[in-house]
């Protein structure tokens, strides 16, 4: 049995497991994400060295925030790691260990693992909305992601669906529609500070029939389905997938679904619908697993 | 020549039968007019006595063929399109095939001539291309890696579709808001007749336009905002290596061009501008035949599943 380390980057915490080729996971553990490169580099290498002892490790995979350019190995863009950026991390990461280093972007990772052992593992022609802060996502086909010619594939969260045209990016599609601006109207129109409320709450309160609330979300699910909408019949994935805190309450799913139905006409003849995404917390570990095993180059 | 393609371009008016070589070039092209007034299997008739013309002549293995949407490319079928009446459900492929003894491949004329432009026009040698037609109506392609990415119900590039506005006018067969009723020819037609009387096409709205007609720029500036904003949004998913803009529309494109240039910029993500090829196509009406030609070798059309 080959095994592997992988390591899940994220702003709080670094999460990583020793998994087998089917993903099982062997042995797994987190760390509080150090605040330098120094400290990152002598961490990671301790822990793959703690470990190899007992597996002998057939390469190290990593899910990583920001523009990550699966080929040079480096990180463009700018994330919660500020220390990870225009170093060459697989260059680095394989002297410091002595294994081979594949890296892909987090959004990426997760799509990915969909694809391999998730919801998405019957086609081979999906996309992943991830729902939260923003709106983000990721484009499959073939079982690669759609990097685009500026590695801008995917970033759909730039979408306009028609809204003050002075400064157009500052309404796109994350901009009114992710779950963080749907708290927000919420919290505007109760007259609460920004911060009051947590998503859950949002949800909770519709659920215990919370007018405002219900008012807010019922606008949100229609926002979504416009973009998903859009997406459908730029690209007609087999698959859309929806991802984030939410996409775990089957009511957010049948909201937006039910808003899908309604954009139907004679001309836009789909009757399409969205899932959820099947995993969770781990599904950035799983991902960045199958790109490595797909010689890190699970993308065009 | 055995290395020729044999593609049929199905349009409203006439229908074009054209021999190809692997590089695009046309070597023998025919054509008749539709009659769409005498119905479906008048015009499958024309379509197979041309065949047989070329058949007759030169080796061949496979035909394309390029027709109106909506259509379904998986099972070779056209389903009742705007644009050719009477054609309801019409198993295209396998009559034809039963006839020719050739493998028929059916794809909307969109996709037909985005995969022209991708493989031996504009977008030659680019990694992907994202054409889109600005017609009577608006429809796109997206060809990557000289493929037609077909989507799972053969509707990947419907654009015109594509809502990017909370308002705009009430359509009966479209959303409100959708691209095609706010930046197609028949968009531009309709405000031009509302706005100021005009009755014509939208050539001559952009001739006044040009003249510096002040109702006339007006509507077509609104017109190319909309427009710049649809695209914005397909290079915001798709992130392509250029945009080829065709179709009717787009006739006039030197005034088009400098004016839909500066606004796809402005929607873009601030990264992303002046990054964006945009340009025009270049095979002018031979797209739609040549395209359908090319669409014989896409033996195993990608992503359908």
């Amino acid at each position: 049995m080959k095994t592997y380390m992988v390591f899940d980057l994220g702003g709080t915490y670094i999460k990583y497991a020793v998994m087998d080729e089917e993903a099982g996971k062997l042995e797994s553990g987190k760390l509080i994400t150090p605040v330098s490169l120094e400290e990152f580099v002598q961490k990671i290498t301790s822990i793959v060295q703690s470990l190899q002892s007992k597996y002998d490790f057939s390469g190290i995979a990593v899910s990583s925030p920001g523009a990550v350019d699966t080929h040079t190995g480096y990180i463009g863009g700018a994330s919660a790691i500020p220390f990870i950026h225009d170093v060459n991390m697989i260059e680095l990461l394989e002297n410091e260990t002595g294994h081979q280093v594949s890296i892909e972007n987090d959004a990426n990772c997760a799509a990915l693992a969909e694809g391999w052992l998730g919801a998405a593992k019957d086609t081979d022609y999906y996309i992943c909305i991830v729902i939260g802060t923003g709106i983000g996502g990721s484009i499959v086909m073939n079982r690669s992601i759609l990097k685009g010619s500026n590695l801008h594939g995917g970033e759909f969260g730039y979408m306009l669906l028609g809204d003050p045209l002075d400064n157009p990016q500052r309404l796109n599609w994350s901009r009114t529609s992710s779950t963080h601006a749907l708290v927000r109207e919420v919290e505007r129109k109760k007259g609460l500070a920004m911060g009051a409320l947590t998503g859950e709450q949002v949800f909770d309160s519709v659920n215990n029939g919370d007018i405002i609330a219900s008012e807010c979300v019922a606008d949100f699910y229609k926002k979504l389905a416009a973009g998903i909408f859009n997406l459908k019949y730029i690209l007609d994935p087999a698959k859309i997938l929806i991802g984030g805190g939410i996409s775990k309450r089957s009511e957010v799913i049948d909201g937006i679904n039910q808003e899908l139905k309604k954009l139907r006409n004679e001309t836009a003849t789909l009757d399409f619908r969205v899932e959820a995404c099947h995993f969770d917390n781990d599904a950035n570990l799983i991902g960045a697993l199958f790109h490595l095993l797909n010689s890190g180059k699970s993308d065009y | 020549m055995s290395d020729h393609l044999l593609g049929i371009d199905l349009g409203g008016t006439n229908l074009r039968a054209a021999l190809v070589t692997a590089d695009g070039e046309i070597v023998e092209e025919r054509i008749v007019p539709t009659e769409t007034e005498k119905g479906p299997y008048h015009t499958i008739q024309n379509m197979i006595d041309l065949c047989e013309y070329f058949l007759n002549k030169n080796q061949i293995a496979a035909i394309g063929i390029g027709a109106p949407g909506p259509l379904d490319s998986k099972q070779g079928t056209i389903l009742s399109p705007p644009n050719l009446p009477g054609w309801d459900e019409i198993p295209l492929v396998t009559l034809l095939e039963k006839v020719l003894h050739r493998r028929v491949v059916l794809d909307n004329d969109a996709n037909a001539a985005a995969l022209a432009e991708a493989m031996i026009g504009i977008g030659k040698g680019k990694e992907s291309i994202f054409y889109i037609t600005v017609s009577t109506g608006i429809g796109g392609g997206f060809v990557y890696r000289n493929q037609i990415i077909q989507g799972a119900h053969s509707c990947a590039g419907e654009i015109g579709n594509m809502i990017i506005d909370r308002y705009g006018p009430v359509h009966s067969n479209l959303n409100k808001g959708s691209l095609e009723s706010l930046a197609s020819g028949t968009a531009l037609k309709r405000s031009a007749q509302e706005q100021f009387g005009l009755d014509g096409h939208a050539g001559d709205l952009f001739l006044l336009a040009m003249e510096g007609h002040d109702d006339a720029k007006m509507i077509v500036d609104t017109m190319l905002t909309q427009l710049a904003k649809g695209i914005a949004n397909i290079v915001h998913t798709v992130d392509p290596h250029m945009i080829v803009l065709g179709g009717g529309v787009m006739q006039s494109k030197d005034y088009i061009m400098p004016i839909l240039k500066k606004k796809v910029d402005l929607f873009l993500y601030p990264q992303l501008r002046s990054k964006v090829k945009l340009e025009c196509a270049a095979l002018g009406t031979k797209a739609g035949v040549v395209g359908a030609a090319l669409l014989s070798q896409q033996f195993n059309a990608v992503l359908r599943s």
